[in-house]
């Protein structure tokens, strides 16, 4: 929940529209729905990785989970754990 | 049904020490893989014979980088040279062929492979090749989080920042051209408008040859570093280069040259989405600006050659053109489409130069300087105003 929190807190300071409430949220397209652009992105990896301690591998950011809302909380989820481990 | 693209073609890269060693390369991805001849007769079988060559193991090579990282001129041929350095890969058949596809030398549906040869939706795409600009922005932003900005400055200049990088193609090819062109085209007195400046190390050159130079750009980034390596006779301004009115300030009929180096290309593929940017604007500018009888001088990347594999041996290079009218990588535009552009604005060319290193470089980077001797990957193109 903590991460969700932190993704909705982002895309609500720099998304061009607000994300929807629950699933349908979590099952955005964030850059096809244009909630932010390639600028965007560099900033959201960046306040994520210095929120949370944590660093994007390649891999993660050409996953296919990285591009929607719920997948890219999964790979925080994910992240958070194997740093605090 | 899995084949290999006519897009691949095979280079022998076998040296005394590593013997049996072939680059794949698919020239249109620009995508490599090293392999061994055992890999290279499955390649050749495997569109009429899906289990040709077994099961392996396989010994193939990751050779593959983003070779522009060191420099906008650096090799771009995008596999490592040194066969040393090729990180080697026992696989089964499964893993061998996975890696092939990877690639781009294997793929298993044409249509969609050809698909991918459109511009990236975003950051995230890899789906899509995009242009240079975009692969570039990708690696940077996300494999090397750097910033571009940065990059570029340190890929083209030394480290004071007070003149081009000797030890690269702009410093051979660029600086080292300019040095002698403006010795010719430069006197006392004489006004100087640099479009698109940057850093300002070419106004400086040209005040060192007596101009007076007024240096433009829209990088106030750029313009900072201009302004405290500034030489007597140059005066730096930000203005938006090819915006409606952006140049408004400086007067009619006021400069007798006009000089422009790798700025045009930015009018024919943006640096970034929505870059508000018109050629016409930019060329009407130019035109009102020049005194009469006035020189406009362009210096751009070759619209041929520049960013294409530098292939074959040390000294006797050969390239592979894919695309040069109708581009998806590249970022230069075609030869008649510069030139129709500021002709029909009311100018003529009166001459034109194809560029090549400075022999010094053969010692620095002799695979470069075979290349761009033989291949010019700068021209630089006079223009003068019709009378009416």
């Amino acid at each position: 929940m903590k991460h969700e929190q932190l993704v909705r807190e982002f895309f609500a300071r720099n998304a061009a529209s607000s994300l929807p409430e629950g699933q349908d949220g979590l099952d955005v397209y964030y850059l096809d729905a244009g909630l932010i652009d390639s600028f965007g992105i560099v900033t959201m990896i960046s306040d994520f990785e210095s929120a949370l301690g944590i660093t994007f591998t390649a891999e993660d950011m050409q996953s296919y989970e990285f591009q929607t809302v719920g997948g890219l909380i999964g790979i925080l989820d994910r992240l958070a754990a194997s740093s605090a481990a | 049904m899995t084949i290999v693209p006519k897009d691949v073609i095979f280079l022998s890269e076998s040296t005394e020490s590593c013997a049996d060693r072939w680059v794949a390369m698919n020239v249109f991805a620009r995508t490599s893989v090293g392999l061994s001849s055992e890999v290279f007769e499955l390649l050749g079988r495997i569109a009429n014979d899906p289990e040709a060559g077994g099961e392996g193991p396989f010994h193939c090579w990751r050779i593959e980088y983003f070779s522009n990282e060191a420099g906008l001129l650096a090799d771009p041929s995008r596999f490592r040279r040194n066969v040393d350095e090729w990180e080697e890969l026992c696989l089964t058949r499964a893993e061998l062929i996975a890696e092939l596809k990877t690639h781009c030398i294997l793929v298993d549906d044409e249509t969609a492979y050809r698909k991918r040869f459109k511009p990236k939706r975003n950051l995230l795409d890899r789906e899509h090749f995009g242009n240079f600009h975009q692969q570039h922005g990708q690696h940077m932003a996300l494999a090397r989080r750097k910033d571009p900005t940065d990059w570029w400055m340190r890929q083209k200049f030394t480290e004071d920042q007070l003149s081009v990088r000797p030890d690269t193609l702009y410093g051979a090819i660029q600086s080292k051209f300019l040095e002698a062109y403006t010795e010719t085209r430069i006197s006392e007195g004489m006004t100087v408008v640099d479009l698109g400046c940057g850093t300002g190390v070419y106004s400086n050159m040209m005040a060192r040859r007596g101009a007076n130079v007024l240096g433009i750009d829209p990088s106030e980034e750029y313009l900072n570093v201009a302004r405290a390596n500034a030489v007597p006779g140059t005066r730096f301004e930000n203005m938006k280069i090819g915006e409606v009115g952006a140049l408004d300030k400086i007067p009619a009929s006021s400069a007798d040259m006009i000089f422009m180096s790798d700025a045009l290309l930015f009018y024919f593929v943006p640096f970034y989405p929505g870059q508000n940017a018109d050629i016409h604007t930019l060329l009407k500018d130019i035109r009102r600006i020049l005194k009469p009888g006035g020189l406009f001088v362009s210096m751009e990347p070759h619209g041929v050659f520049y960013l294409m594999p530098w292939l074959g041996a040390v000294d006797r290079p050969f390239v592979v053109v894919t695309e040069y009218l109708n581009k998806s990588f590249g970022i230069v535009p075609p030869l008649s489409w510069l030139i129709q552009q500021v002709t029909r604005t009311g100018f003529a060319v009166t001459d034109m130069r194809e560029i090549v290193p400075g022999d010094y470089f053969e010692k620095i980077d002799p695979r470069g300087y075979h290349f761009a001797s033989e291949f010019p990957l700068w021209h630089l193109i006079e223009f003068r105003p019709f009378s009416s």
